[in-house]
């Protein structure tokens, strides 16, 4: 489903954000991409899903270049990032409908969808409300619900669970779960280790923009924790 | 440093684009060009402002009444800071965006206050400065004052803004207060800003429709004036007096009611600090939303949508940008209802009626190139850029769905003001059409220039919108160059006659198409590498 090849991202007075990172996420695949506070990981994130240009390399969404072809690699994508500012000037629902106008969800399709989203995330009532009256955890939550109404079929996300109250938190668990068993994929970074040993069934560690260490959990930890190798490998 | 030198270099930092200038190395060669742009633009308004003096004061100085002309820049600065504070007070002093991380630090209220009505009293004093020094060297040339004139004018400079300030401020916290009461509090603190801004213009114009006599013989008409101005605003009684006839005791007073307003004010703003920030910041969430049919559009009509909301959720980008339209409107009804004597002395000038109607499409295009949209439409994306550009659609259709809210904006008053100029005088049938064609040549112009303009110099890292939508290059260079474009057919026209209005929308034409091409390709490629 999403294919890094040779990635580098090399930002203005020649700093390498990213330095030759490849890995490959398939269909079905949790995957978690860890590291420490800037070593890249927003970077490859934001390169993923088309809003960062790169200097060389490939990325390809189900076989199509996210250069070449953006909008049909974005029509099957769904981005959620760390801190997600979203229209404060707009109702949850109006951003919602806005998103779906975009996908050109159909009218059953997408009330259903949000219907069904909103009552799992709890925040139907409060969609009449206008953003900026949403606390940080209801932002999320409507980014999250933004990202699912049209069945991406590869979901990105930067530290998805930071800000989620531990009931909503569940739910995305769960709701990442659900995806793969359809046959889509996830792609995203975090902080939590336990979060990622737990949830995902491959992982990728990242430190100073070079790739440590990538593949399968069991690949990638052995018989250590998470933590454990995590620390080893930074700390080298 | 101590905590207010603090605050101070805190705003100094985030609000004017100094430390991103300093430690981005790319931005260093576009924030020198703005700041030669802002430089530049002072100039003009002080080298202005020194003309209309020297002239002014010239004609008054065989009666040596030349003060009155110092007495009538002070109201006029005293009204400029009264009517941009009203916009500067919610978000400088009420509901600024780093409120609760400044309020929970180890320093004094008052020290916070003080800081932020520092701020408040600089940006002032800046433009108090650009109308009151020129005027001041002036009044030196002309009158040759007493060395008493120096203390006296230096004083009295200082205590200028502070009284329009406070005024200002109760203003734009009334509207702030009563727009957070509500649940669209930007639709409310839209129509409020408007209607305010429209009093005030109303007031403005009747006193510009007779501004022609002041000009034409000041001399004669000087002691009415200063009737006025001083009538209207009694202070300026006391600063004529203080400046004037060097009278101690108007000095005294004038300082008195102005420092000792100022220090009531603050008292009271320190006693009312935390209450109104809370009530001008709190939201309104009603939370009983219960699912509805849901309306769908096309991503084309989506985006639009999003423009139009973002326009109308901010009462400063719609009265920064639709001052031209709504000045227009009043140009052109008082021009329908009193016909050409309706602008005042102006219309006994020989060949005026003339001039006017040969220059009525410049004129109206002249009002729409005060204000753009898409000057600023790209910046306002700030923080929620990454929404957009995530998303899948053609970066043509973001672009253009920025330059529909400006022609939405355009068309209408377009229409219904070249229909109102035409009536009034009644021009041959050739420009009759280009009363319409001409402006919709210029606004096009506008809103294309204006968005190239942002794409070339956007800003997505405000705090505050009003930086970006008053003080940004793109607004800035948008408006210089709108207006000189206007100007420059305009002094052609008075000469060599009406073709020129022909000539001048063929080549704005020409550049529209120029434009446009230019924005669908390279400008859509930089939007994506934002």
């Amino acid at each position: 489903m999403l294919e890094i090849k040779h990635f580098t991202k090399s930002y203005k007075g020649g700093t390498k954000a990213v330095d030759d990172l490849s890995l490959t996420v398939e269909d079905g695949d949790i995957y978690g991409f860890i590291g420490h506070n800037g070593a890249g990981k927003t970077t490859t994130i934001k390169a993923v899903v088309g809003i960062l240009e790169f200097d060389s390399g490939e990325i390809e969404i189900d076989g199509m270049s996210i250069r070449e072809k953006p909008l049909e690699c974005k029509r099957l994508t769904a981005y959620i990032p760390d801190n997600p500012d979203l229209y404060d000037n707009m109702t949850g629902i109006q951003f919602l409908n806005f998103i779906g106008d975009i996908f050109a969800i159909p009218k059953p399709e997408r009330e259903a969808s949000v219907k069904k989203y909103a009552d799992l995330f709890e925040i139907t009532a409060n969609l009449g409300d206008l953003i900026s009256s949403y606390s940080h955890g209801m932002k999320q939550k409507l980014a999250i619900i933004s990202a699912l109404i049209h069945k991406p079929k590869l979901l990105v996300l930067d530290e998805p669970f930071v800000g989620l109250d531990p009931k909503a938190a569940h739910t995305v668990k769960q709701l990442m779960h659900e995806m793969c068993e359809n046959g889509s994929a996830i792609f995203f970074s975090t902080h939590v280790l336990e979060v990622a040993e737990k949830l995902c069934n491959k992982i990728a560690i990242i430190k100073g923009g070079r790739l440590l260490r990538a593949g399968s959990i069991e690949e990638v930890k052995g018989d250590e924790s998470l933590e454990d190798v995590f620390l080893e490998l930074i700390d080298e | 440093m101590n905590n207010l030198g603090l605050l101070l270099k805190a705003y100094m930092r985030t609000s004017f684009g100094f430390n991103k200038a300093r430690y981005t190395h790319e931005k260093r060669t576009k924030s020198t060009g703005m700041t030669v742009l802002m430089v530049f633009c002072y100039a003009v308004v002080i080298f202005a402002v020194f003309g209309i003096c020297m002239g002014l004061m010239s004609s008054l100085a065989p009666l040596h009444t030349e003060y009155m002309v110092l007495n009538l820049m002070m109201v006029a600065a005293s009204v400029m800071v009264l009517f941009t504070t009203i916009y500067k007070v919610n978000g400088t002093l009420f509901g600024f965006r780093d409120y609760d991380l400044q309020m929970s630090l180890p320093i004094r209220t008052g020290t916070l206050i003080a800081s932020r009505i520092l701020v408040l009293y600089i940006l002032n004093a800046l433009f108090v400065l650009a109308v009151m020094v020129p005027a001041g060297v002036a009044y030196a040339i002309i009158a040759q004052p007493a060395a008493l004139f120096y203390p006296f004018f230096i004083l009295t400079f200082l205590a200028i803004p502070l009284l329009p300030i406070i005024i200002a401020t109760v203003i734009g916290t009334l509207i702030a207060v009563a727009a957070s009461r509500v649940k669209r509090k930007s639709g409310l603190s839209v129509v409020l800003t408007v209607a305010a801004f429209m009093v005030f213009m109303i007031v403005w114009m009747t006193f510009w429709t007779n501004s022609g006599d002041i000009m034409l013989d000041f001399a004669d008409v000087g002691d009415m004036v200063n009737g006025v101005v001083t009538s209207v605003y009694p202070l300026a009684a006391l600063y004529g007096n203080a400046v004037g006839s060097y009278d101690v005791l108007s000095l005294l007073l004038f300082l008195l009611i102005s420092f000792g307003a100022f220090a009531v004010f603050t008292a009271v703003v320190a006693k009312l600090f935390k209450r109104l920030n809370t009530s001008i910041t709190t939201t309104r969430a009603a939370g009983d939303y219960k699912m509805t049919e849901l309306r769908t559009q096309s991503p084309k009509k989506a985006l639009y949508q999003r423009e139009l909301k973002r326009y109308f959720s901010s009462s400063q980008y719609v009265l920064n940008t639709a001052v031209g339209p709504l000045l227009l409107v009043v140009v052109a009804i008082i021009l329908l209802v009193s016909g050409v004597d309706g602008l005042g002395t102006y219309a006994d000038i020989p060949g005026f009626d003339y001039f006017l109607t040969v220059n009525a499409p410049l004129a109206i295009a002249f009002f729409l190139a005060l204000g753009s949209t898409t000057a600023v439409s790209v910046s306002l994306e700030g923080k929620n850029l990454w929404i957009v550009r995530s998303l899948p659609v053609d970066t043509r259709l973001v672009l253009k769905a920025k330059l529909n809210v400006s022609l939405v904006l355009y068309i209408p008053t377009i229409a219904v003001c070249g229909t109102l100029f035409n009536l009034a005088l009644s021009p041959q049938p050739l420009h009759a059409v280009m009363t319409y064609a001409l402006p919709l040549a210029y606004g096009l112009f506008i809103a294309l220039f204006g968005l190239k303009a942002n794409l070339d110099s956007p800003n997505f890292d405000w705090t505050n919108e009003v930086t970006v939508i008053k003080q940004s290059k793109p607004t800035l260079l948008t408006l210089l160059v709108g207006v000189v474009l206007v100007a420059v057919p305009a002094i052609f026209a008075a000469m060599a006659g009406s073709f020129v209005i022909v000539i001048a929308f063929a080549a704005v034409t020409a550049l529209d198409i120029l434009l446009y091409r230019s924005l669908m390709t390279k400008g859509a490629a930089q939007f994506e590498r934002f």
